[in-house]
């Protein structure tokens, strides 16, 4: 690790923690050696190398991630993989439910640390930490095709996941960057990369980067029948129909519309250090939450239906509030005593922030 | 196209925030805190086991209880955090309640709930009534898997019986029915049954509503079904809930059954008058079973009754029946109480007249069906003498002869309607 270290690495990602001490007599999992060992690797970091950050790759349910944060000394962050697929189920289903309880069950952690949100990675899409019932959902709607089928798991990117419907993809990334978390972005996803399913294990999901339309999609100067891993070349997903210069061209890409999101959410510290508090509202397709950091307050509203969707918030506790949308930042409505009517096209999701004046 | 206006602006709040549903189960009450919480359980715990992935919700249609019925529903709606017991929900179900003036408006539970289904454009519905305390979970699939999967529009119950319960139903509905309808349906008049959308548009969009038919929607959906383009299955629920009635229930329930039947008659004339005998419907599971326990009845008092029944109302049923007919039920109140016996064929005789007379209309029509209710009483009472001591087998038996007589005897209905005698 020091020779990284010094190379300048800023984190270090550890895999499958919690397997990392094995013991006979247990199930070698999360054993109080392997935190004994992440406590005294976090000192010496933190000693010798100040500001470079640990990161737990551990598929368990959130109670049991809570240790590898210990109070603040073992883990800076850990991936909330149990939220990971509640999102494509609340999707599917057009229901708020998966994702409301999934978060309601999981537990404050030390202010000095994050949990990192996902929605692709290189691996299968991990259906480990989800109910039988709800993981046959999960196949039957993400993966008719059984060869799309890993590990317990589905191994496509997140535009094959989503049809590659532009809308679903930008309220999936909505998602990811409004909800509590550091959202971690899979290459190729921002700019809506496809998957090969007929390549072996997850091979499928890690084709080359798509930079361009030229030689190897900008990936490689080497004889294309030279590369570890081919290119995608179908005329939907090809490196020649999506790629990084194409997009960069037009305000309306899907990499453009990434990059102002990401612009918006760093306008803000709410979304990424705030608070959670979820809003109930009778329409169970709309999903609402309002996120707090210090003084400042953020509404976020997302209509997981594929319709149309009219819905009432409470919003009485911020009565007197002007409601400023943060993309275009124009003004709406006060809040008053009524519940607040809000009207969503398919798909669609507002920010909010809240002024008082 | 719903009436909207039957439809109160919250619940109309509600429907909006409930969306579309694959899946609508009713639910009238009124006055029912006694049973309703064990009922929505077993509608919910059906739901979420048989159809987990289905869009479903729970419409409580209320008639204005006041003993907590509606709070006992909206409280056994699930969460978004609750389970019940290992069933756990994949989706939201949504438990929504509304009410409205049952004193003034018969029929309206299902007016309500026709009404919401075409709103939330639900393909398979089901009613189940508040008061079947031997509801299982798994009536739920029973009731709609017919309709989401074998394409069936109307599903009935069958039930395990006593032989001495429904006893309208078994000497008076269930073969009048059979022998006009074509179609052996066991409960043509049914406390739970399952609808497709196309046979719930079709009964949202009839003249019946705000008129006296609408006190008997139930029987009316039935008739639809029987007569139009519609397939018709039964399904096997186990045992019926036996509920104690008053005797000012009986009216009521001649109102909902033979009154429908019997105003039907005229605008369905060109189906029942050219079908004759009668056909099995599908049936999953058992199309009826009796159960035998001891059961106390008041035989005597149902003999007083149809005695004083024929002399209070000699004038009214002079306008009805026949001389000849009228002369046989005189003669039969002479007789000692343990010789009495209304047969079959006269039974039938009495009906076809009445339901003739209805046509005619010599008096109120309402008071041709409440004059019925004595006669039928005698019936009744001769049910019981007769399979006092019989085996299931007898009783299904007896039922099925009375069945045979109103089927053999309907041409005569035919010819008397059109003008012979």
């Amino acid at each position: 690790m020091k020779f990284w270290l010094a190379m300048g690495v800023d984190a270090f990602r550890l895999d499958a923690v919690p397997y990392l001490v094995e013991r006979e007599g247990t199930n070698c999992e999360n054993l109080p050696e392997t935190h004994d060992i992440i406590k005294d690797l976090r000192a010496r970091i933190d000693r010798e190398f100040p500001g470079v950050m640990l990161l737990a790759e551990a598929n368990q349910w959130p109670a049991d991630l809570r240790p590898y944060f210990s109070e603040g000394d073992e883990f800076h962050m850990a991936f909330h993989f149990p939220l990971m697929p509640r999102m494509f189920m609340g999707l599917k289903l057009e229901d708020r439910k998966p994702i409301t309880e999934i978060l309601q069950q999981t537990p404050a952690i030390p202010e000095v640390c994050q949990w990192c949100l996902f929605l692709r990675n290189h691996d299968e899409l991990t259906l480990e930490m989800v109910t039988d019932v709800e993981r046959d959902y999960m196949y039957d709607e993400y993966a008719r095709d059984k060869n799309m089928r890993l590990n317990l798991g589905i191994r496509r990117r997140l535009a094959a996941l989503l049809d590659n419907d532009r809308r679903r993809i930008e309220l999936m990334n909505g998602l990811l960057m409004s909800l509590p978390g550091t959202p971690i972005i899979y290459y190729g996803d921002e700019i809506g990369m496809g998957d090969n399913v007929n390549l072996g294990d997850r091979n499928g999901v890690r084709t080359p980067m798509q930079w361009d339309g030229g030689w190897n999609g900008g990936f490689s100067s080497a004889d294309p029948e030279k590369l570890y891993s081919p290119l995608m070349l179908n005329p939907v997903y090809g490196f020649q129909a999506i790629n990084v210069s194409s997009q960069e061209r037009f305000d309306h890409s899907l990499l453009s519309w990434m990059k102002s999101m990401i612009r918006v959410r760093k306008s803000t510290p709410v979304l990424g250090r705030g608070s959670i508090e979820f809003l109930y509202p009778a329409n169970h397709r709309v999903l609402a939450y309002v996120r707090k950091y210090q003084k400042e307050t953020i509404l976020v509203v997302n209509n997981l239906s594929s319709s149309a969707q009219a819905t009432e918030l409470d919003l009485k506790a911020y009565k007197g509030n002007i409601l400023i949308e943060m993309f275009g930042r124009n003004i709406f409505p006060k809040i008053g005593d009524l519940p607040y009517l809000l009207t969503l096209a398919p798909y669609q999701f507002f920010w909010f922030r809240l002024r008082k004046i | 196209m719903a009436d909207e206006s039957i439809l109160s602006d919250d619940f109309l709040r509600e429907l909006i925030n409930v969306g579309e549903v694959d899946i609508l189960v009713g639910l009238p009450t009124y006055n029912d805190a006694k049973t309703v919480g064990k009922v929505v359980e077993a509608i919910r715990v059906g739901l979420l086991k048989f159809f987990p992935r289905q869009r479903a919700v729970i419409i409580n249609a209320d008639a204005g209880s006041r003993d907590g019925t509606q709070d006992i529903v909206r409280a056994a709606s699930i969460s978004d955090l609750r389970h019940t017991s290992d069933v756990r929900a994949l989706r939201t179900l949504h438990c929504i309640s509304t009410e409205y003036s049952g004193e003034t408006n018969p029929g309206r539970a299902l007016h309500t709930l026709l009404a919401a289904a075409d709103l939330v454009r639900a393909p398979a519905c089901a009613v189940i009534s508040s008061e079947s305390t031997t509801i299982d979970p798994e009536w739920v699939d029973k009731l709609l898997a017919p309709i989401r999967r074998d394409n069936i529009d109307f599903v009935t119950p069958t039930y395990r019986r006593h032989k001495f319960d429904g006893l309208l139903l078994r000497n008076l509905v269930y073969p009048m029915t059979r022998a006009l309808f074509d179609k052996r349906i066991r409960e043509p008049f049914p406390p739970e049954y399952a609808f497709s959308a196309r046979l719930g548009n079709q009964l949202l969009l009839a003249d019946i509503w705000g008129t006296e038919a609408a006190i008997g929607a139930e029987m009316c959906m039935t008739l639809a079904a029987l007569t139009g383009d519609f397939r018709v299955a039964q399904t096997f629920l186990g045992d019926k809930t036996r509920v104690d009635h008053v005797p000012a229930d009986l009216v009521r329930a001649m109102r909902q059954t033979v009154g429908v039947i019997f105003s039907s008659l005229e605008s369905k004339f060109s189906f029942w008058s050219t079908h004759q005998g009668s056909q099995p419907v599908p049936t999953c599971g058992s199309d009826h079973e009796v159960s035998l326990e001891p059961l106390r009845i008041n035989r005597k008092r149902l003999h007083q009754i149809f005695v004083r029944g024929i002399g209070d109302l000699e004038s009214v049923l002079r306008s009805i029946l026949t001389p000849e007919t009228m002369t046989q039920l005189q003669n039969s109140v002479t007789l000692p109480e343990e010789s009495f016996r209304y047969s079959n064929e006269m039974w039938v005789r009495t009906v076809y007249e009445f339901a003739a007379s209805y046509k005619k209309a010599p008096i109120s029509r309402d008071h041709i069906v409440q004059a019925l209710v004595p006669l039928y009483r005698g019936k009744a009472y001769t049910f019981l003498m007769e399979n006092r001591d019989a085996t299931a087998d007898e009783v299904e038996s007896n039922v099925e002869s009375l069945c045979q007589t109103f089927e053999q005897m309907k041409p005569e209905l035919v010819q008397v309607w059109n003008g012979g005698k």
